[in-house]
């Protein structure tokens, strides 16, 4: 959302006054500054529709000579949000471009630019842009993340294919994820939230750990993950996508984007996969993976005129999974353990950027979503049937009163309407939660940024609560920079909702009545540094630590009792800590490694004693490398992880039917892509190590037994994998 | 897995030796003035010239608006290189070689 006002903001483009320069020419001159006013040197300044252009100087300045009739800028630069704005001759202008993807690495656009480091941005983000998110067989949200340290993403349990991810080892309800920067997926989307997103729809992911701005709610405890769709401004006219695996997935992607005239342009976007192979490679007689279908339609349109930028999108979601004892098995018996789950997804949104004054200081950003959800499941005997309709509602203004001092305010409104019935015991739960919040920003000398916010909301059984968060960063010198977040974050838990595929197993589910809402505090501390070794290269390391302290949280007792969950508050500590080290380095042309080790301690009381969280991994270390030939036709990518073993909860003590920990297991990947001008082949395998869990299903012979359970998972849960893959595209014409 | 990362790195290497150093003698690089104003002209020739038959590395001077272009000797030419940048929208010139050094 922030970038989405600042974003507008710097549409406004001008930002100093057109200022009359004597009439000696008709020359447009300006200057291209990013956002904290710093000159953008080496940016594009080009007409529009015509064929000459300039670059701006060591300044950001640049002197742009006539064209024809032309009155249209375009100014673009790399990592940067283009700006397109209206000039008249011989005046001066500023246009200040948007920068929350700056690269840190090395702004050259001979390089892809695959993943950024934000250095503007006060809270600590990573963006993963296209390239990145094609280095990998990258099917949808969830697969995205295998070049990824910060970020897991794992599955809950080996049947329902329902995943998690995890940032700073906690589990993804304390991460905000967001679309288009709007909160998405929230309370029963969230199992299978991340398989609602085609790899190829998405222009770019953002990961950002630690507390985030208030503007984005009192949620996100330990990050954000956002997801940019593509935009029908800069996507190419018609891609076309082909997926086919060796577990005989296919899935099929298309988007395309039309330009109506040169305020209004719209993209349409359709995707299909069909997995409904049966696989048993354990031979338990239970499917390693559920049988999917899924269709999803996507429609988005964009409006912009100077003084406004209007987004509008509905997007529909169908996907049915199946899963239990494969066929041979269902045949053998009179009554087969079978999985269903249908789901019929609905989302609409509406983001507006209002400037209503000349300089393009001030702002008004109006976004508005809803989105309905509606789950029919059953396991084995047990059914459960949800809904969920949301309204989200938010309204900020941005005015900067001074290069040094900017303020943010606004209102918004969360409104929540939960309807479930668990084996015919029907169950509602509404929310609405109201809030105001404001945030100050202070820039020193580009040197220093301090951004303190502060909301209040209104909630039916906490009344009025508060939600304080502080952001720094502390740019000292070319070679490194810091920063440093603290900040209290709060959620609702929707108990069974998002955590559905425990219904996978005859553990009986205890929910105490009277759950808080769970709240926590957020501290942590980075380090940037840029190591040089010669005249190019420089080595990038980034090392962070942080640590998530709970003051209320849902427990899942997993370990009192191996055949129960039980769902109670915390009584004691519970906390995260995360450290993390990450280092890039371009050997030579083309060659780039990325190395990362991660130490996760990750502690909760549970039932009066405070233990290792479980199925939480302690470490994880990550590998990558990438090779790209000189002319970019061939690309290879090779990813390694080792994720560090881990406790299992506690198994029944006179009959232990699995280990009390997990030893660390590794995976590795790799794919070769080969580009043509127009299209793109890849191929590539999973898990080439061909390791899975041993088991992953407790008892599987007994479905209908109390040892029963599918969710002990730690580990994959399928084998080696190969899959190939097509991408066409035909481009926009200039 | 250590092993098996060194040997993807170590081939990795080798592959890109071979780039280099196969048949170095039919070979021959040509720089060219091109009137280029950004980034996205850049791209668009990357993603055309690397294309053509014969080219074998490109590297594109935006500042200075030049575009060396390594190309083999029996597939192509600088005439040829010529037109595939005119297709493109750009007259180019060749740089005469000082050879100074």
């Amino acid at each position: 959302m922030k970038s989405f006002i600042k974003r507008g903001a710097l549409f406004s483009l001008l930002i100093g006054t057109a200022l009359s320069v004597a009439a000696q020419s008709a020359h447009i001159q300006g200057t291209v500054v990013d956002e904290e006013g710093r000159p953008l040197p080496g940016a594009d300044v080009y007409w529009m529709g015509g064929k000459s252009g300039t670059i701006t100087d060591e300044k950001g300045n640049f002197d742009l000579e006539p064209e024809g009739n032309l009155r249209k800028i375009i100014v673009s630069f790399i990592g940067y949000q283009n700006d397109t704005l209206s000039v008249t001759p011989d005046t001066h202008v500023k246009v200040k471009l948007s920068s929350l993807e700056l690269d840190e690495v090395n702004v050259s656009a001979k390089k892809m630019l695959y993943v950024l480091n934000s250095r503007v941005d006060v809270v600590q983000t990573q963006k993963m842009n296209e390239g990145e998110l094609r280095r990998a067989a990258c099917c949808n949200l969830g697969e995205s993340f295998v070049n990824n340290p910060s970020v897991d993403v794992s599955y809950s349990d080996a049947a329902t294919g329902a995943k998690q991810i995890k940032l700073l080892g906690l589990s993804g309800s304390y991460v905000q994820m967001l679309t288009e920067k709007i909160p998405n997926f929230r309370g029963l989307a969230s199992p299978f939230g991340l398989n609602f997103i085609p790899g190829p729809w998405m222009e770019s992911i953002q990961v950002s750990k630690g507390i985030a701005s208030v503007a984005d709610g009192f949620e996100a405890l330990t990050g954000q993950i956002n997801v940019e769709y593509k935009k029908p401004i800069s996507s190419d006219q018609l891609s076309i996508n082909l997926f086919g695996s060796s577990a005989r997935r296919l899935e099929g992607n298309i988007d395309a984007a039309f330009k109506i005239n040169d305020t209004l342009s719209t993209m349409l976007f359709a995707h299909y996969e069909n997995d409904t192979k049966e696989h048993d490679m354990g031979g338990d007689g239970f499917l390693d993976q559920p049988k999917v279908q899924q269709v999803n339609l996507f429609n988005r349109w964009y409006y912009r005129t100077d003084k406004l930028i209007s987004q509008v999108g509905a997007k529909y979601i169908y996907e049915d999974r199946k899963s239990g004892e494969t066929k041979q098995y269902r045949e053998k018996t009179e009554n087969p353990y079978e999985i269903g789950i249908t789901t019929h997804r609905g989302e609409l949104f509406t983001k507006n950027g209002i400037m209503y004054d000349d300089k393009g200081n001030s702002s008004l950003g109006i976004i508005v979503a809803g989105s309905y959800h509606d789950q029919k499941a059953s396991y084995g005997r047990a059914k459960y049937d949800a809904n969920q309709g949301n309204l989200y509602a938010n309204i900020i203004y941005e005015t900067e009163l001074h290069p040094a001092h900017a303020v943010k305010g606004g209102a918004s409104f969360n409104g929540d309407w939960f309807h479930e019935s668990i084996d015919k015991t029907e169950a509602d739960a509404n929310e609405f939660i109201p809030g105001i919040f404001a945030e100050y920003t202070f820039k020193w000398q580009q040197k220093f940024v301090a951004m303190v916010g502060v909301r209040g909301d209104y909630h039916r059984t906490e009344k009025f609560f508060v939600t304080p968060r502080l952001h720094l960063k502390y740019d000292p010198c070319e070679w490194v920079y810091f920063r440093g977040s603290i900040g209290k974050g709060s959620r609702t838990t929707r108990v069974l909702g998002e955590n559905s595929y425990l219904m996978a197993s005859s553990r009986k589910i205890l929910i105490d009545e009277q759950l808080k809402r769970e709240s926590a505090w957020n501290f942590g501390i980075s380090a940037n540094a840029f190591i040089p070794t010669g005249k190019k290269r420089k080595i990038s390391v980034i090392t962070e630590w942080y640590y998530t302290h709970f003051t209320d949280q849902v427990i899942a007792d997993l370990d009192s009792d191996p055949h129960q969950v039980h769902f109670t508050n915390l009584d004691g500590r519970s906390y995260s800590s995360t450290f993390q080290a990450e280092v890039n380095y371009e050997f030579f042309r083309g060659f780039t490694v990325t190395a990362a080790h991660r130490i996760t301690d990750v502690k909760q009381t549970i039932n009066g004693r405070l233990r290792e969280k479980p199925l939480t991994s302690r470490f994880k270390t990550l590998l990558t490398v990438m090779y790209q030939t000189p002319l970019k036709k061939w690309q290879f990518d090779v990813t390694g992880q080792l994720n560090g073993g881990g406790r299992m909860p506690d198994p029944d003590p006179d009959q232990p039917l699995w280990e009390r920990r997990y030893k660390p297991f590794p995976l590795l990947s790799g794919q070769v892509t080969r580009r043509f001008k127009h299209w793109s082949v890849y191929a590539g395998a999973e898990n080439i190590l061909n390791f899975t869990q041993e088991h992953p299903i407790i008892d599987a012979e007994n479905p209908w037994g109390e040892h029963f359970d599918a969710s002990m998972v730690w580990g994959p849960v399928h084998g080696r994998k190969f899959y190939a893959g097509l991408r066409w595209s035909l481009p926009q014409k200039d | 897995m250590k092993a098996i990362f060194r040997t993807i790195a170590i081939s990795a290497l080798l592959l890109s030796a071979v780039n280099v150093f196969a048949g170095k003698n039919d070979k021959e690089s040509v720089t060219f003035n091109v009137a280029m104003k950004c980034h996205k002209c850049q791209a668009k020739i990357e993603n055309n010239i690397a294309y053509e038959k014969g080219v074998t590395d490109l590297s594109v001077n935006l500042e200075e608006k030049k575009v060396t272009v390594t190309y083999k000797k029996k597939s192509t030419d600088v005439e040829k290189l010529k037109e595939a940048f005119k297709k493109l929208g750009y007259e180019v010139t060749v740089v005469e070689e000082e050879k100074k050094e």
